[in-house]
């Protein structure tokens, strides 16, 4: 566990230090933000927009619903500006703010997954096998889509968030309301699924 | 293996090297689904797109703003009255223009239509609703008036398509204007299908409660009319031919499609298929003579999904279903 935080807060400063080289701090931005400043908000925008982007598509697995969360998400950073004086680190304040928006929509979400597994668990009658199954990583990637749906929500989500190059160990644990330790328990999880799942799809890739 | 990847943190390596390979490739093929959704992700698109929404102008460019500022600065006062002067007529002829363009504006039809797979509930302006069903086009005037704050004797709705209507104040007169006939409504509950089939206008009307008449509009004679006063009470007009004399038929044939069902009753193979491309904006192609098929009937309830329903079809008709690049062909089993 040592190891894994100086891993983190090691990649965590050399970050930091490429950010100060190159553009305004994301603290300096949302100082800017507080007081109104569009160009501020745009900054932040283009430099959040996309993880936040990946984070919500990982949690709810339909693009245009996750599109859509990350545009209300920035939507309200935008209208309670004046709120973010008080905030200490703006990127898991926003993150926060997604996953709220998330857990706000994951009912509709898990109607909608259930609905999808339905149709998938469907035996498939008089249909033969799509033609060009030799297609295997664009496969893979397809299985793993399906596979991580399977998945319960926080270990897809700490799954999620831990890819994020730019959220520290301690950021993840925070924003799920857990442990950092609980945090690999979740992944480790998590892997040991789709490996599971893995070794199934070759011993018998059509089923 | 690709090199710009970052491996899987050490702190998530398992103690097993068969499985600590697994994991590997299994981060790996995360890595990459990521990859691939950041580069789909156009983050000036989304930029546009919020900015819009949240009214945020792009910034007005500093340098522009002075060059016309000194254009529009006059060198002598006699300019200033004459400038003034000016001013107010452009203003009365804004106010002129922008009150015409009012007045069109209302003239104009509102409409809504809906594409292939797509389905919607319009409120009317008096309150009767509209179930419109997927590739439909309705429209209708502007709160059912010619003109503003002079109420309509008349409320009137163009449609192309199939829609199901629940009507508000029965007293008041209520038209349905289909490119064939007219439907005209006396408080109630129906369904209308207008639709073009081999280029023939086709509407059907069906009754679910209440009475309406139906009159072809291409037809020379006007007592070509039929009245549907019981529930379930079916009538068509095809072309300039018809009405047809009222027949009953299963409401539920009339109620699917607006539960999420579909349904279809005794029509041949390729006009099912229209009817469910149009459904559930799926293209289907059909790789057998037609005429080696047969006609059918078809009843979902309600949460009709196109798998289930292609699969049904392939049961009864001896065919198989595949997925295409864009949508499903049936062929022959063999």
């Amino acid at each position: 566990m040592d190891d894994a935080a100086a891993h983190d807060s090691s990649r965590e400063s050399s970050l930091q230090r490429d950010v100060a080289s190159t553009e305004p701090s994301l603290d300096a931005l949302c100082t800017r933000l507080a007081n109104g400043d569009a160009e501020a908000f745009e900054t932040i925008f283009r430099r959040l927009s996309e993880p936040i982007f990946r984070y919500v598509c990982g949690m709810v697995s339909d693009e245009s619903l996750a599109h859509d969360l990350t545009q209300d998400t920035f939507a309200k950073l935008w209208t309670a500006r004046d709120r973010m004086t008080s905030v200490g680190s703006l990127r898991a304040y926003v993150f926060r703010m997604a996953r709220n928006r998330v857990y706000n929509q994951q009912r509709d979400a898990q109607t909608r997954r259930k609905n999808r597994d339905q149709l998938r668990k469907a035996p498939p009658h008089g249909s033969p096998p799509a033609p060009d199954r030799a297609l295997d990583a664009n496969l893979l990637r397809d299985r793993l889509r399906e596979w991580i749906d399977e998945l319960p929500n926080r270990q897809r989500e700490a799954l999620t968030l831990r890819r994020q190059q730019d959220l520290s160990h301690d950021t993840i644990a925070d924003l799920m309301d857990i442990a950092p330790s609980t945090v690999n328990n979740h992944i480790t999880r998590a892997l040991k699924h789709l490996r599971e799942r893995l070794r199934e799809h070759r011993s018998d890739p059509h089923s | 293996m690709d090199h710009n990847m970052p491996p899987l943190p050490p702190d998530l390596r398992p103690p097993d090297a068969d499985a600590a390979r697994d994991y590997e490739r299994i981060w790996t093929a995360l890595y990459r689904t990521d990859a691939a959704q950041a580069s789909e992700y156009d983050v000036d698109a989304a930029w546009a797109d919020l900015a819009d929404r949240l009214d945020l102008a792009p910034l007005p460019d500093p340098v522009e703003d002075r060059r016309n500022e000194r254009t529009a600065r006059p060198p002598h006062e006699k300019d200033d009255a004459r400038s003034s002067r000016y001013v107010r007529t452009l203003a009365t002829a804004v106010l002129v223009v922008c009150a015409v363009a009012a007045g069109w504006w209302w003239q104009q039809p509102v409409s809504v239509t809906t594409a292939a797979g797509e389905q919607t509930t319009v409120t009317l302006p008096d309150g009767s609703t509209a179930e419109v069903n997927s590739a439909t086009r309705l429209s209708y005037r502007r709160g059912f008036q010619s003109l503003p704050w002079v109420p309509a004797s008349r409320r009137r709705v163009r449609l192309t398509g199939e829609a199901f209507f629940d009507v508000d104040e029965a007293d008041r007169p209520f038209h349905v204007v289909t490119p064939n006939a007219r439907i005209e409504v006396l408080g109630t509950t129906f369904g209308v299908r207008a639709r073009t089939a081999d280029d023939r206008s086709e509407t059907t009307v069906t009754l679910s409660s209440g009475r309406v008449r139906l009159t072809p509009t291409t037809a020379t004679s006007a007592t070509s009319e039929v009245t549907l006063s019981e529930a379930g009470d079916r009538s068509r007009v095809v072309e300039e031919q018809g009405p047809t004399s009222p027949e009953t038929v299963d409401l539920k044939y009339v109620r699917a499609w607006r539960n999420g069902g579909f349904a279809i009753r005794n029509a041949a193979l390729p006009t099912v298929l229209d009817e469910l491309e149009r459904r559930f904006g799926v293209p289907l192609s059909l790789r057998v003579a037609p005429s080696e098929t047969a006609p059918m009937t078809l009843h979902y309830a309600a949460e009709a999904q196109i798998e289930e329903v292609l699969r049904d079809i392939c049961v009864i008709q001896g065919l198989s279903y595949r997925e295409t690049s864009q949508g499903y062909e049936l062929v022959r089993d063999d």
